[in-house]
């Protein structure tokens, strides 16, 4: 698969040390799966913090009693827990196949909207939309993070075209809008740390209104 | 020759080389084959104190970082057969098992709405641990390429566990500058390693 926009270093280095926000974190794991450049990029990442990691401090550390942590772990071998239940697939959610049964909620004829209520609270959420051929979002700002990742169709975004696989990474700084370009429905995953704000006053109104913000 | 470290009880004190490498992949295969106890307590001595400077270096009180030095090195004993030697580095696989469990630690506490990370990271299970392309002992010796600010925002990053806004506030730097620091770091250890971007 061709993918032409990827997430920047620090969010690799970022996602590779497990200091990105939980609702960020999965957008970035499922670009992974699209793009073999990108996991070895996170790959050598998680090399550096392995690295770090066996480094010795500079400051005192308080002590650790080896052989009481090893008799505890012997006792916890001995005697284990049940099984748990297995780690739960979460990813999987959105491959082709579970995007067929999502059960979409409509914003406007034009939109469509499943929210991620696991992940989602407070100013953090993390959604599924189906955007219809042609729907344009009008330009917009954030107050925190927004990553996006195309999982179906494409949409143009500053003259630039993002397709199956590809990634965006929006902050405070940022100010773009999107328009579908695809002849079918563009479904894209966005998660966000913070409020999107429309230019638009009635949009802005309309998008509080409809829940989207 | 591996270092006396890497074969007795006596604290690692740095990254392990191919030959520590070669080591603690055996004692993960005898752990997964036939249950080796002896085998475990050699990779408990030597990753341990590690793993338990990780959590007291991530800000986790000291009774609670032995607790998840145990749950760590429980997984481990129990996924043991899950690690692929042909694949990765041991090092590599437990620092991912340590950040996953200290991250899903620090949430919890923070009472965040969230997912255990393992189930955030990949669709394939620990593959983000697998294929390491160059040692640990290498990678540490590239660190004397970077500058004292980049090696900073690293730590602060992998070892203290800090969002990239928490390293801005930290170091009372814009989170623009964070983010080019690690641009660079990042950039820099590449060409050191000779690894294409």
């Amino acid at each position: 698969m061709n993918v032409f926009h990827h997430p920047s270093a620090e969010t690799l280095v970022a996602h590779a040390a497990g200091t990105l926000d939980p609702v960020l974190m999965p957008v970035v794991s499922l670009h992974l799966d699209h793009c073999e450049h990108c996991s070895q990029q996170q790959r050598l990442a998680a090399q550096m913090g392995a690295a770090l990691f066996a480094q010795p401090a500079d400051e005192p550390m308080p002590p650790f009693d080896l052989e009481r942590g090893l008799a505890a772990v012997k006792r916890r071998i001995a005697h284990p827990p049940p099984p748990a239940a297995n780690t739960p697939d979460f990813l999987g959610r959105f491959s082709p196949a579970a995007l067929q049964q999502v059960m979409w909620h409509r914003v406007t004829p034009k939109i469509e909207m499943f929210e991620i209520p696991e992940l989602s609270g407070g100013d953090h959420w993390m959604r599924l939309f189906r955007f219809q051929p042609g729907t344009r979002v009008p330009h917009h700002r954030h107050a925190g993070e927004e990553f996006s990742l195309v999982l179906q169709g494409s949409y143009i975004e500053a003259d630039a075209c993002f397709a199956t696989g590809d990634f965006s990474e929006a902050d405070t700084t940022t100010r773009h809008a999107q328009q579908v370009d695809s002849d079918i429905a563009c479904i894209a995953l966005i998660a966000t740390t913070g409020k999107i704000a429309f230019d638009n006053l009635p949009y802005r109104w309309a998008s509080r209104l409809l829940g989207l913000v | 020759m591996p270092r006396k470290g890497a074969m007795n009880a006596s604290p690692p004190t740095g990254p392990d080389t191919r030959d520590d490498r070669a080591i603690q992949c055996k004692w993960l295969a005898s752990i997964a084959r036939s249950q080796d106890m002896n085998a475990f307590e050699q990779l408990f001595r030597h990753f341990s104190p590690m793993i338990h400077r990780f959590m007291i270096r991530g800000g986790i009180g000291s009774d609670e970082a032995e607790e998840l030095v145990q749950e760590t090195m429980t997984r481990i004993w129990i996924n043991a057969a899950r690690f692929d030697p042909s694949l990765g580095a041991p090092q590599t696989w437990i620092y991912t098992i340590a950040r996953n469990l200290r991250t899903d630690h620090l949430l919890k506490y923070r009472r965040r709405n969230t997912l255990p990370l393992d189930s955030l990271y990949q669709t394939h299970p620990d593959s983000s641990s697998q294929e390491d392309s160059v040692d640990a002992s290498l990678v540490v010796d590239r660190f004397g390429k970077l500058s004292q600010d980049q090696v900073a925002v690293l730590e602060l990053n992998f070892i203290a566990g800090m969002s990239q806004s928490e390293i801005s506030d930290h170091l009372s730097v814009p989170l623009g500058t964070v983010k080019s620091r690690t641009r660079l770091a990042f950039r820099k250890l590449r060409r050191a390693l000779g690894i294409s971007e």
